[in-house]
């Protein structure tokens, strides 16, 4: 019979390396799992609850040294899969005004096109007349598109009433008394009055124009009259 | 735009009626403005040679206009 003797100080040093390796394993699987107890389970699951696919070509910004467990690892794909839901949705929005036809287009009772019924729903009732409560986008377009709705005219002013009429009439005007003589105005025939002091300017929006009166009571001056249809 | 003006006499006739008149000899639409001697209209779109001679027809007749 052959004894092989073992220095007990060997067997000590072996199993105090058996505990250390299991110390090593247990820090490991609590690495691994994190504090909110996520398996390798829990990960295949999320992932496979993401439709699509993902190429990844380098690691995202997020995986960084303190990214260490799947609780990390978890949490960034509870966010990417939030994220993704919202991009699908943003999809969906862009694919139908993609899909929208050129020209015109109706959103219910609204054109959205050349703007025109836009425009008619933000008219209403001011002072008994029908206007545009808004400087609406499609007169502004004009304007600056090229000047279609933009008119400039110097007329003459005298002790004889004399008018200017427009159509369709003037959204805003700028009446200017370019002479020394107050001149005196009326508005779509009204017999309200009003007075454009000499050198000074009026402005008149949101109330529509269809004429213009102007007379001087003595002498003559001249009226410059900027209107936008 | 096409921008056509007339120098013209006097008639008392407001921008509505010139607006539609032109409408119907053109079949185009205009802002239009009258001023004392003066009738001015701006054409959404380009007026054909005829149509235009038409208009300066009917502002002849009417208010013994000339295009300027």
């Amino acid at each position: 019979m052959i004894w092989d003797g073992l220095d007990p100080q060997y067997l000590k040093q072996q199993l105090d390396r058996l505990s250390n390796l299991n110390l090593s394993l247990t820090e490991l699987r609590d690495a691994i799992i994190g504090s909110g107890q996520k398996s390798l389970t829990d990960i295949y699951n999320k992932l496979s609850s993401i439709g699509g696919s993902v190429s990844i070509t380098n690691l995202p910004s997020w995986f960084t040294s303190s990214t260490k467990t799947t609780d990390d690892i978890f949490s960034k794909l509870d966010a990417i899969d939030n994220a993704l839901a919202s991009v699908g949705t943003d999809k969906l929005r862009t694919s139908i005004v993609d899909a929208l036809p050129a020209g015109d287009n109706w959103v219910g009772r609204v054109k959205i096109g050349d703007g025109a019924n836009i425009a008619s729903i933000v008219s209403g009732t001011l002072g008994g007349s029908t206007v545009h409560l808004l400087g609406v986008a499609p007169d502004l377009t004009k304007v600056f598109a090229g000047g279609a709705a933009y008119t400039e005219q110097e007329v003459a002013v005298t002790t004889t009433e004399s008018t200017s009429s427009f159509s369709p009439p003037l959204r805003a005007v700028v009446l200017t008394n370019e002479g020394d003589v107050d001149i005196t105005i009326k508005l779509n025939g009204s017999t309200t009055t009003k007075t454009i002091p000499a050198r000074t300017s009026k402005v008149i929006a949101f109330f529509e124009i269809s004429s213009i009166s102007y007379v001087v009571s003595s002498g003559s001056s001249t009226l410059k009259i900027e209107g936008y249809w | 735009m096409h921008v056509v003006t007339y120098k013209v006499k006097d008639t008392g006739k407001n921008a509505d009626y010139f607006r539609e008149k032109a409408r119907e000899i053109t079949g185009a639409d205009a802002f239009v403005e009258v001023h004392p001697g003066l009738v001015r209209y701006r054409f959404l779109e380009e007026i054909g040679k005829d149509k235009l001679e038409s208009l300066d027809k009917f502002m002849k007749e009417t208010c013994d206009g000339v295009r300027t």
